[in-house]
Order: structure tokens, then sequence, then C-alpha cells
């Protein structure tokens, strides 16, 4: 294992520019770093780093519910893209949207068009409503599935997790 | 630096062009002259010169993601092989390196045999998925010699993939901790061997693809992807390298075996012609490659045992598993929360990455070659499986039997002879 230098330097310089605005940023393990920002402010470290380390490349865009029942999306970015053979370092930032029912985030598609793909995937399966993306239409579930149905959320059932539920009961 | 190829429209005949829609649209798929699997592609052409085209997907959307948080990580390492047919065994290391990675924390450690033979397996399944686009390609451009013969080389690296695993498709060689089988001396001589031939051939191939002009006219200049416009789009794999964009996992991101001695020889292909030709010529140095790989991981391989035993359990974190799929980059992000079973599944799977290039591709190229240009992407299907099932007339009781290729073939010959042919 390395000493994660270069971890360590991205990690300290985006506290240095970034302060309060980052709720949360370590150094997760070789060539990860996880980071939280509040809702507007990723865009403005994506610009940072595309300024600063030349990053371009948005690996993909995962949407979560957390156990405690907060809707959020997961940016995964090259924050560091490899260069003169040294490894790509990825930085996984978590941005969470203010509720269950408004699930507001600030679309990608202004600094990164290509991110339109993964904003739709999310605004399908689990309900995330990213302002600013100009065709937000259905590209995964078909076009007759019920409105506000959003099938990854934790509170859609397979048939396999109610009988698992009704057996729990039983025990109980 | 090629630039987008401008082509002239003959103003329609009657009507005033400025105030009369000339363009018309077109539906290709769901299903698809050029894939063997549902895609929707709307297309607005202009006379035969292509203005625009909306992909829609999902006609093939199973629930995956869902379905593997009530399942447990072994298990879900069966079901993940299933998300895709040609790039199987990827998903399944690409799982198993999300729960290792948690699991190193702890200092859990991989035999470094195992991590060998997985890469074998990666590379196996780069070289038939490759050389089976390399054959579909080339249908689709009439070229029906090249797809026969690229199809036979194929079998070589089929049956290699077989005689390791087991199978054909998907390979099931995977599990938490390590590989599932062992390679023996005699294994590893047969893929020298083949693997030998292979890359004699591939080489062949080169040679074929840069001066064969059935295959230059119909794909030079075709589907031009710009390496400012494959940035934007997020583009991955074979697809931005052939845009020259240097970007591959195995080399930025090493994982299994690709971090070692390996990543001194290791070559990022690209090639600048951000064509449908480019995309052919990476793809087939790519598979030249692979075979180099290969014959290093087998000349190198270290003793040792295959597989160590691993908690059933995977501590709460949350991490991003990033792998090389033939088709370019797959993202495995798995939140365990203590249990045996993952809390979320998250997989990015290169074509959602490319869908969005391929339509800019087609842009200003006509109808005709949009079937090419969509499978410059690689399409995806699976292959069969060689056991056949025979069902008892009077019984109708299905009696499986595993039939070699020799009798398989003279099955063949004795139920043509039977049936005097198809028509009874």
């Amino acid at each position: 294992m390395s000493e994660l230098k270069d971890e360590k330097k991205i990690v300290a310089a985006l506290k240095q520019k970034f302060g309060d605005k980052l709720l949360e940023a370590e150094v997760q393990q070789e060539r990860r770093i996880t980071a939280k920002v509040a809702d507007p402010d990723q865009l403005e470290i994506i610009a940072f780093a595309m300024e600063k380390w030349n990053a371009w490349h948005l690996v993909a865009i995962s949407s979560i519910d957390k156990p405690d029942g907060t809707i959020g999306a997961v940016y995964h970015f090259d924050v560091r893209p490899p260069f003169d053979g040294l490894p790509a370092i990825t930085l996984n930032l978590e941005v969470e949207c203010a509720n269950r029912d408004d699930t507001k985030l600030t679309s990608l598609y202004s600094i990164i068009p290509g991110a339109e793909v993964f904003e739709r995937e999310a605004h399908d399966l689990m309900g995330i409503n990213f302002v600013g993306n100009p065709n937000l239409e259905r590209l995964i579930l078909p076009d007759d599935f019920p409105d506000g149905v959003y099938p990854l959320r934790k509170d859609f059932l397979l048939e396999i997790q109610k009988e698992e539920l009704a057996k729990k009961a039983k025990k109980k | 630096m090629a630039e987008k190829k401008k082509i002239k429209v003959a103003s329609p005949q009657t009507g005033c062009a400025a105030c009369m829609p000339n363009t018309m649209f077109i539906p290709l798929g769901p299903q698809h002259p050029a894939l063997k699997e549902p895609t929707h592609f709307l297309i607005e052409v202009e006379g035969e010169v292509i203005v625009n085209a909306t992909p829609r997907i999902g006609y093939v959307h199973r629930g995956i993601e869902k379905l593997a948080e009530t399942k447990t990580y072994s298990a879900d390492l069966t079901l993940v092989e299933r998300v895709c047919g040609i790039c199987s065994h990827v998903h399944s290391i690409s799982l198993v390196n999300a729960a290792e990675n948690i699991l190193a924390l702890d200092g859990f450690e991989v035999p470094e045999r195992a991590q060998f033979i997985r890469t074998i397996v990666l590379e196996l399944e780069r070289i038939h998925s490759h050389v089976l686009w390399l054959g579909v390609a080339a249908h689709e451009i009439g070229f029906d010699t090249l797809f026969m013969l690229s199809w036979r080389d194929r079998e070589l690296t089929m049956d290699l993939l077989e005689d390791i695993s087991g199978n054909r498709v998907n390979y099931a060689i995977n599990e938490v901790g390590g590989t599932r089988r062992d390679i023996n001396q005699q294994q590893i001589d047969k893929m020298l061997k083949y693997m030998h031939i292979t890359k004699e051939r591939m080489i062949r191939y080169k040679d074929i693809c840069l001066a064969e002009d059935t295959i230059r006219l119909r794909t030079q200049d075709v589907g031009i992807l710009l390496p400012s416009k494959a940035r934007e789009l997020c583009t991955v794999g074979p697809t931005a390298r052939s845009s020259g964009l240097a970007i591959d996992v195995r080399y930025d991101d090493p994982y299994s075996a690709y971090g070692g001695g390996l990543r001194d020889i290791f070559n990022v292909i690209t090639f600048d012609t951000n064509d449908v030709f480019s995309r052919v010529v990476v793809r087939i140095l790519e598979t030249v490659e692979a075979c180099d790989y290969i014959i290093w991981l087998l000349e190198n391989m270290p003793d040792g045992p295959v597989f160590k035993k691993a908690p059933r359990k995977i501590p709460e974190a949350r991490v991003l598993s990033r792998t090389e799929a033939p088709r370019g980059e797959l993202i495995h992000y798995l939140w365990s929360n203590n249990t045996n079973k993952p809390y979320r599944l998250k997989i990015t799977t290169p074509t959602l990455s490319n869908i969005m290039s391929v339509s800019e591709m087609m842009k200003g190229d006509y109808l005709a070659d949009s079937t090419i240009t969509l499978a410059s992407i690689d399409p995806c299907f699976s292959c069969e499986d060689r056991t056949i099932t025979i069902i008892n007339k009077d019984r109708r009781k299905p009696k499986i039997t595993n039939m070699t290729e020799t009798a398989l073939r003279q099955y063949s010959k004795d139920w043509y002879d039977a049936n005097k042919g198809w028509k009874k």
C-alpha cells in the first residue's frame, strides 16, 4: 500500500478551496476519495477539478436511498485523470436531496452534456428531479409505467421481499 | 484530424424550404436490422441524410439491481453474470472486487494465483468478444467471408474457456475470496499453443483490414465522433480510444493482476481517424495485445492456493469498483451494511455511456450506414450452449444429453437422413 500522497494532496486542495461548503472529505482507499456537499455546490467542485486537474471523465451517477430515508445521488468522476503513466484518482461526490417528496438536484448538463443519460436513468428508477436537464423523459421504464412509482426506492417491495417480511412478522 | 463530412442535400422540388419541414422520421427498432437485441432509435432524415437520432432503451430491463438486494453475495455473483451474455465474467469480477475491496480494509487478501486465473479469463473473454464483433461488423457491411473466418477462429478461444471453466457462456469461476477452479499444466500448454495461433490470425486480419477495399470503402469517414465530442458525451472503452482518448481502466485504475508486472508491458491502444474504421483497427489491435497479456500471465503464473475462505458478512462501506469490459468501462457501486446481502448495488454498463455518442455519430451520415455505425459501439447477444435437449416423444420426459462436437455432427447427419431433409 502506498502512502496515498496524491490522494491526500487533492483532499487538502479541495478543503482549502471550499472550506465549509465541503461537508465531508476523506481518502477512502487507494485511488478513491469520498466527499459530500449540499446541492448546487457539486457543479462548482466539478468545474474546479476541470480547471485545476483537467478532469473531464464523468464515470457515472449512482442514485441512492439511504437507511434514514433521504434520497441522494453520488457523482463518480476522475478528479485527476490519468497522465504520464500515473493512475486516475476517482472522487465519489455525494449530494442529498431535501426530502423524499422534494427531490430536486441541479443538473450537470450545462457542464457535461453526457450526464444526460445517467440523470435520466436516476430520474426513472429513483425519482430524482434534475433541474436543468432539457429532456428528462423516460429512458428505461415503459411509457405506461405509473407516475410516482420508483422501483429502486426502498419502499417499493418485490414479491419476494413481501414474503420475507410476512415470514418475519409471523415469527414475532 | 478528420472533419465531419459535409453532404450537400438537394432541396425539395416542391414547396418552400423555409415554411415546410423537409424532414421525416423513421423508427429503427426495437426489432432491429443491425442488432439481435431490442433497441429503438427514432431517426430524423432529410432525404437520405440523417439529421438527428434519438435513442430509447430499456426493452430488456429485468430489474437486476433491485433483485440483487434480496440475494446473498454468493447468489448475486450468479445473478450479475446474467446481466450480459458476452461479457459475463467481467460483471462477476467487478462485484467480487467491490466486496474484496471492503474486506481488504480489514486485511483480507486474495491469493495471487486466483487473480492471475481471473485475469486470464478476462482477457480470453475480451478476445472472444472482439472477434465476435469483428464478425458481426463484417456481416453488416456485407463481407461475409471475414465473418465466417473470424468466427471459426473464435472457436479456439471458446474451447479454451470451456476447458478452464466448463462453460461457454457464464463461466461461474469467481467466488468472494478466489476462484472455484485451478488450471493445470496441460491446460497451460494448450492455452499457449492456441494463443500463438490466435495472435497469428489476428495479425493477418489486421493486414487484411488495413489493405482491403471492401472494408475501407464502407467504414472510412462513416460514423465520425470527434475527440471533443467523445469527451463531452462521456464515451468509454474502444469507442473512446478510437477517437484518440487514451482511457483504459486496466491501465488507469489497475485491478486483479493488471497492477503488477503486466502494467509495465501494457499498451493503451488508440487510433485517431475517429470513424468506424478506427473502431475496427482498435479492436483488432487490442485482441493482438490480449494474446500477449495471456502469454505473459501464463509464463509468470505464481504457485499457491486459488481460494481463501472469506467471511459471509461484508462490513459496512460504500465502494466503487471499476473494470474494463470488452465494450468499455463497467461500474459496480456497492453499498454493504454488515449483512450477507448488499444494501444497494448500482451497475452502470458501457453501452449506457456510449448510447449518446451513437446519435452524434449518425448525424450527417447516410441512412444506409446507420446499421454499421450502431454496430460499431459493439452489439451484444448470447451465444448458444452446446447441450441439447431431446424430448422423448412417447413419455414427454426431457432427456438431457451432453454431446461432443463429433457426436453432435453425427446426430445432425442421422437426423437429416432419417427425415429426408426438412420435408418429411
